[in-house]
Parts: C-alpha cells; sequence; structure tokens
C-alpha cells in the first residue's frame, strides 16, 4: 500500500524588508546632493563611444578623448524616474517568477568563484562544469533561493569564449531567474537564440525575459568598454540589467562610509542613466556592493560589519529612489564552514533582509570572500534566508490568533498543546531548521552526537541525488549543441552523473 | 468498498478530522462491518500511520494530539459493540509530578502522546509524596508508572519512591519511566528506571518495555 501522505504546504510568500535604516532621511539627501555634484562638476568616465553619444545627447558635456561625462542633476533625476519600481525576472518556469518591487526580499547565490572544496574527497582545487551544475541544482531545489548565479567559472572552460557553456549549465539545472554577465559582449546575441530555442518560439526571449545580464562598474566612476557594450547590447535584445560597482572604502575610495556611499551611489546611478538614456522604461537594477577592507593588513571583506552596513544603506538609498536593488549581503570570508561562517552568513543575511534587498545575491554557497565554492553551504544558507524571512513575516496580530476563545475554552492550568488554534498555527507561525538540533544532551547523545556540518553534507548528496530540474525540451537541446559546438557533452552533468 | 471506507477512516485519523471520523465510522456500522474490524483495521490502523509520518518528521505533536482526539471519537462509537479479543490492551500507564514539584506540562504531553498511541493514561497531578504515589500505584495496578521532576532538587524524590516500592515488592510487576530537564539515562539507571528524553521517546520506551507494538 502507498504511504498515506501528509501534507500542509504553506503557502510561499513574499516578505518586505523595512526593519533596518541605517539612514536617516537628511543623510540620504546629503548623499543624494553630493552625487549629483559629481554628476555635475568632477564628471564620470564612459569608455564606450556608442554610450557616451547617448549621455551628449541628453545634454552632458563630453570629452571623447578621456571618456569623461559630466551632466546635469535634473538628467539624473529624471533617468531615476524613468527606471521603473517594479518588474518580473522570469523564470525558465514562469512558477519561478520574481516580482520585483520597493523591499521586496530575494535570495539567492553569487558568481564566479576560482576554487571549490571538492565535494568527496574535501581537497581544495580549481571548480569543473560538474561543481556548476552541482551548485545550479542545488538552487533549484532549495525553496529559499530565488534566484540563481554562476556559482563558479569552470576551469575546463577557455578564458575566449566560456558564455554558451555557462549559461547552458545553468539553464539546464535551474528554471529559475539567471543573474549572471557575460564574459564577452559578442555572447549576447547568442544567448538570446539560445533562451528563445530553450523557449520554443523566435523572440519568445522578449516575452519571457529569464536572464539578468550583470555587467560592472569599475571605481572610481568607469563604465568600461567592455561591459557597456554588453549593457547595451543587453537592452537592445530585452535582458534586465545590473551593474555593480565594487569600490573598497580607503583604497578605490576616500576611507569613510559616507565618501563611500557617495561613490556607490554615483556609480549605480551612472548605469541607470546609461540604461534609461538608452530604452526609457527599461527593467534594471540599482546595483552596488560596498567592501571594505581591513587596514591592519590590506585584506578585502565581504562580511565586515561595516559592509553589512553600506549594504544596507545601498538598499535604502534604492528604495528612497524607488528603483530594485542588487547589493551583497550574506557572503562569507571564512574559509571553512566554522563558528566564523555562522556569524558572518547568519548575521549579514539577517540585515540584508531586513533592510529590503530585493537580489541579495552572495547569500549561497560562497567561502572566503567569493573565491571559493563549497557545495554543503546552500543548505545552510536556505536555513537562515529562511529564519531571515520569518523575521520579515514579523508577528502577525488579529482576532483570531488572540485566541480569547482557546484562553476561555481551556482555561487556567489547562494545556493548549492539542487545542485547534495550537495546530492551525503550527507550521505558519515557526520556521522549522532542518539542519539544527533542538534535543537535549541525553537524545543528542543517543543520536551518536551528530554533527551540523556533517548533516548539511548529507542533505546536499539527498538533493543532488535525487532533485530533477524541469527539464530543457530535448529537441531543443540538440538544437543548441548542434548550433553551438563548443558546448562541452558533459555540460549540465553533475559529478555524480558522470 | 468496505476496503474503501476504511481508507477514507485512515485518511480522516491522519488529518485529524474528528466529524469526517464519527460520520465514517458511523457508515461503517449501519452496514453492518464488525466493531472490532473498524476499530483494529481502519482506526488503529490510521493512527499507526499517524506514528510512522510523526516518526519521520512529517507530522508534529500538535497534529498527533488531533488526530489521537480523533480516534477516541471513532472509538466511542465502536466501543458498546466490540467483543471480547477485538481490542488488543496496550497498557495502563500512571502519571505524576513528584513531591516538590509543580511542573506538569512535560507531563501532560508524555500522556497525550501515550494516549495517542493507544495507552490508557491516569495522570494523579502534582507535588505527590512517595507514599501517597505508591498508594495510587497498588489501587490502580498501572503496568507503568511516568515520573517527572523539572528540579534538581526534587528528582532525587523519584528514588525515594522506587525505593519504596521495591520494599513492597511491587518492582517486579510494574516498570517505572521517568523524565524531565534534570533527569538522564545515567541518572534512571542508577535509581532504577527508564529514561525518556521527550515525549515521542516515552511512547517508543513504553512500548518497548510492555513489549507491544
Amino acid at each position: 500500500m502507498a504511504r498515506r501522505r501528509f501534507v500542509k504546504e504553506i503557502e510561499k510568500r513574499v516578505y518586505e524588508g523595512k526593519l533596518y535604516r541605517p539612514l536617516t532621511e537628511e543623510q540620504m539627501q546629503m548623499i543624494h546632493n553630493a552625487s549629483m555634484k559629481i554628476f555635475e562638476e568632477i564628471g564620470v568616465c564612459i569608455k564606450y563611444a556608442p554610450a557616451r553619444e547617448l549621455w551628449k545627447k541628453a545634454g552632458a558635456t563630453v570629452d571623447d578623448s578621456t571618456g569623461v561625462c559630466k551632466i546635469g542633476r535634473e538628467v539624473v533625476e529624471d533617468c531615476i524616474k524613468k527606471a521603473p519600481s517594479e518588474f518580473v525576472q522570469y523564470g525558465r518556469d514562469l512558477k519561478n517568477n520574481i516580482h520585483q518591487g520597493p523591499y521586496k526580499f530575494y535570495g539567492g547565490p553569487s558568481c564566479e568563484a576560482v576554487g571549490v572544496w571538492d565535494f568527496e574527497t574535501g581537497e581544495h582545487r580549481a571548480p569543473t562544469i560538474y561543481d556548476l551544475a552541482a551548485g545550479i541544482r542545488l538552487c533549484d531545489a532549495l525553496d529559499n533561493c530565488d534566484l540563481i548565479q554562476s556559482c563558479c567559472f569552470p576551469s575546463e572552460l577557455s578564458k575566449e569564449a566560456p558564455d554558451l557553456n555557462r549559461y547552458f549549465i545553468m539553464t539546464k539545472n535551474s528554471s529559475k531567474h539567471i543573474c549572471t554577465g557575460p564574459y564577452r559582449s559578442e555572447s549576447v546575441p547568442k544567448l538570446y537564440d539560445m533562451a528563445n530555442i530553450i523557449l520554443g518560439k523566435k523572440d519568445a526571449f522578449r516575452e519571457q525575459p529569464f536572464i539578468t545580464l550583470v555587467c560592472g562598474v569599475i571605481s572610481p566612476f568607469i563604465m568600461d568598454a567592455g561591459w557597456t557594450e554588453t549593457l547595451m547590447l543587453g537592452i537592445e535584445y530585452g535582458f534586465p540589467i545590473a551593474s555593480p560597482t565594487a569600490s573598497t572604502v580607503g583604497s578605490t575610495c576616500p576611507g569613510t562610509l559616507a565618501a563611500q556611499l557617495v561613490l556607490s551611489n554615483v556609480e549605480a546611478l551612472m548605469t541607470v542613466v546609461t540604461v534609461q538614456l538608452k530604452k526609457a522604461g527599461h527593467p534594471c537594477f540599482y546595483s552596488a556592493v560596498p567592501m571594505t577592507v581591513d587596514h591592519r593588513d590590506g585584506a578585502f571583506c565581504f562580511a565586515s560589519v561595516e559592509g553589512w552596513m553600506q549594504n544596507c544603506a545601498i538598499n535604502q538609498i534604492s528604495q528612497w529612489y524607488d528603483i530594485p536593488n542588487y547589493s551583497i549581503c550574506g557572503m562569507c570570508d571564512s574559509k571553512v564552514m566554522d563558528t566564523q561562517l555562522g556569524i558572518e552568513q547568519g548575521m549579514g543575511i539577517v540585515l540584508g533582509a531586513m533592510s529590503g534587498s530585493n537580489n541579495m545575491h552572495g547569500s549561497f554557497g560562497l567561502l572566503e570572500g567569493g573565491l571559493t565554492l563549497c557545495l554543503e553551504n546552500y543548505v545552510v544558507a536556505n536555513e537562515v534566508i529562511g529564519m531571515a524571512k520569518r523575521v520579515l513575516q514579523g508577528i502577525e496580530i488579529d482576532e483570531d490568533r488572540l485566541a480569547m476563545d482557546a484562553f476561555r475554552e481551556v482555561g487556567i492550568g489547562g494545556v493548549f498543546l492539542d487545542h485547534p488554534i495550537t495546530t492551525k498555527y503550527a507550521r505558519s507561525e515557526f520556521f522549522y531548521p532542518k539542519l539544527a538540533d533542538r534535543k537535549t544532551f541525553a537524545s543528542w547523545d543517543l543520536a551518536g552526537r551528530p554533527d551540523y556540518n556533517e548533516k548539511a553534507r548529507k542533505m546536499t548528496m539527498d538533493i543532488l541525488m535525487n532533485h530533477q530540474p524541469v527539464p530543457i525540451d530535448p529537441e531543443a537541446e540538440k538544437e543548441i549543441r548542434m548550433i553551438f559546438p563548443e558546448i562541452i557533452d558533459d555540460a549540465g552533468k553533475t559529478w555524480l552523473e558522470k | 468498498m468496505k476496503e474503501k471506507l476504511f481508507e477514507e477512516i485512515m485518511d480522516a485519523v491522519v488529518n485529524g478530522e474528528t466529524k469526517e471520523v464519527v460520520s465514517l465510522v458511523n457508515k461503517a456500522m449501519s452496514n453492518n462491518i464488525a466493531a472490532g474490524e473498524i476499530l483494529n483495521n481502519a482506526l488503529i490502523a490510521g493512527m499507526n500511520e499517524v506514528g510512522e509520518l510523526f516518526k519521520d518528521g512529517e507530522m508534529f505533536v500538535p497534529e498527533v494530539l488531533v488526530s489521537a482526539k480523533a480516534l477516541q471519537a471513532g472509538i466511542e462509537i465502536v466501543k458498546p459493540s466490540l467483543l471480547a479479543g477485538d481490542v488488543k490492551v496496550m497498557g495502563r500507564i500512571l502519571t505524576v509530578t513528584v513531591e516538590g514539584d509543580l511542573h506538569d506540562i512535560g507531563i501532560k504531553l508524555v500522556g497525550m502522546m501515550l494516549e495517542g498511541a493507544g495507552f490508557e493514561v491516569f495522570n494523579i497531578g502534582v507535588d505527590k509524596p512517595a507514599k501517597e504515589i505508591v498508594e495510587k500505584v497498588k489501587e490502580m495496578e498501572p503496568n507503568i508508572l511516568g515520573m517527572s521532576a523539572m528540579l534538581t532538587t526534587t528528582m532525587a524524590n523519584m528514588k525515594e519512591v522506587i525505593d519504596i516500592m521495591s520494599e513492597e515488592g511491587l518492582s517486579e510487576k510494574i516498570k517505572v519511566m521517568i523524565g524531565g530537564a534534570p533527569t538522564s539515562p545515567s541518572f534512571a539507571q542508577k535509581i532504577g528506571a527508564v529514561y525518556a528524553a521527550d515525549a515521542s521517546e516515552a511512547v517508543t520506551a513504553a512500548k518497548k518495555l510492555l513489549g507491544v507494538q
């Protein structure tokens, strides 16, 4: 006889983060004014001529020999208004659509680790296509991972033309929205073609753009030629755009948090202005991932307390401008899954959620400031994000939950454990971690003193053995492999499927 | 027909739908299905599945208790028509919080879980002196005595109860289970009792002690 199921699924909800507000209104106005002065008086550098043309047409003073553009605040402010405050980041499968809008909290991984802890041998080595597939597969399976991103750079791929392989692997292993940038601008039209084949209809991608192109701004104040070309092409083909700037306070930016917010703001707005001048109303993120430096030895920090504060301030400014944000919280500086990692991931993610990270990348699987991939970490991050979402869900107080009837019925000295009110809310009121041990010493001892990381490993293995993403049509895959022969035979497989 | 009805009863027990259980069991009775069969092959069978689902972490404690209530409602209907031999006796358990201790949430939870598993449970209250507990044991003749203590200062009173039971020759036929925050397997062993870390372990331990499934 088939096993009976007791299914009490809790509807997946999206929560808003408005709880952590590091800046006052007055402070944001000061940052804004200083930023506008930079646009007007110092200018910013745009190395791609067609983008400079857009700025020129909008009234910027442009020096083509240096690429420096100075532009009036009214143009910048107009572009801020034109940038949409809400848009959909589509999934390859529509059930995975992300509805972006002010304060909405979504978690996701980050990109391009160059090392990985080998899941089987424990050695630290260069990542492969199998690791990328495994990381994305985990993201697809985990309920609190809302977006995916290319977690590592597979070392088999040529630096010249890695993109089709990367995107193919990601698409094959997840039907969630992909946030990743190509290494080369000429990949953009090819990605568009590949995406259309996958969706099964010519130009279907324009209706269902399931990839956000992530480009970049170089601090201080430079949009480089390659990335800007990619960005402009991306707009033409209908990709939503994120173009984060990762300044480090005290090196690529004056050494105060205030200065870094001004610089990050200018750089985030450079993208917003360029995108809106190219196509008003095109979906783009207000993107900045400010980092700090440990002045004791010059180490870059992804997981410093000031870094979290800064990224949360970025989220707050983006909400002030009413543009979805792309920031980073929850990435770890720790090299292994240890106490440091627990603190970094826990604090970073919760603060990011409380400030309304729309696209909090960096929260899954990346150690060593994003340089090392750790597959066991995905399930851990999934737990932390689950808890962070619970914080945002808040404490709901209404007539039903005040439970006056239950108080009356059961009365003084009674037990409410089997009262209907308890069962009704047993699931929706509480977050149930899958990995944390909450039993007594005696029970824990009896169970063989299970180790947290070991449990995470088992859960990871279980997902990799059993989770099947929504497949790509085999005919579409055949066509893609025919048109793009550079896609490796094993692209899409995890090391378990080699 | 009968199989389908039994499936529905099992579903209703698992989902804790008391009204549904009552109406389905009434339907089964009016179709002249034997009460013993309804009890064992539908109601208890459903509750056994609840136990499995609970062990797998799919069902939570409050949900198990609601299923247990639905089960009880079904049993009430079939009870008058049961024949001798229809009811498998799981065992009688007396629960109590020892002298000096007023905590009873834990022992009540244990009691509910044991009832859900089919045991007959009597809770005699909190702050009971050893002598009074032993008197009750003699009076009610349970298969198991379950004692709870929340404080390190009161857990010693458990030993006193067991000592008196030994003196009176009760230890042979009545097993003792203990639990509560300060207790541990080694303490239980030292005083001659069986330890259970939580309510669900208490069920497992009780079944094991009495050799019932």
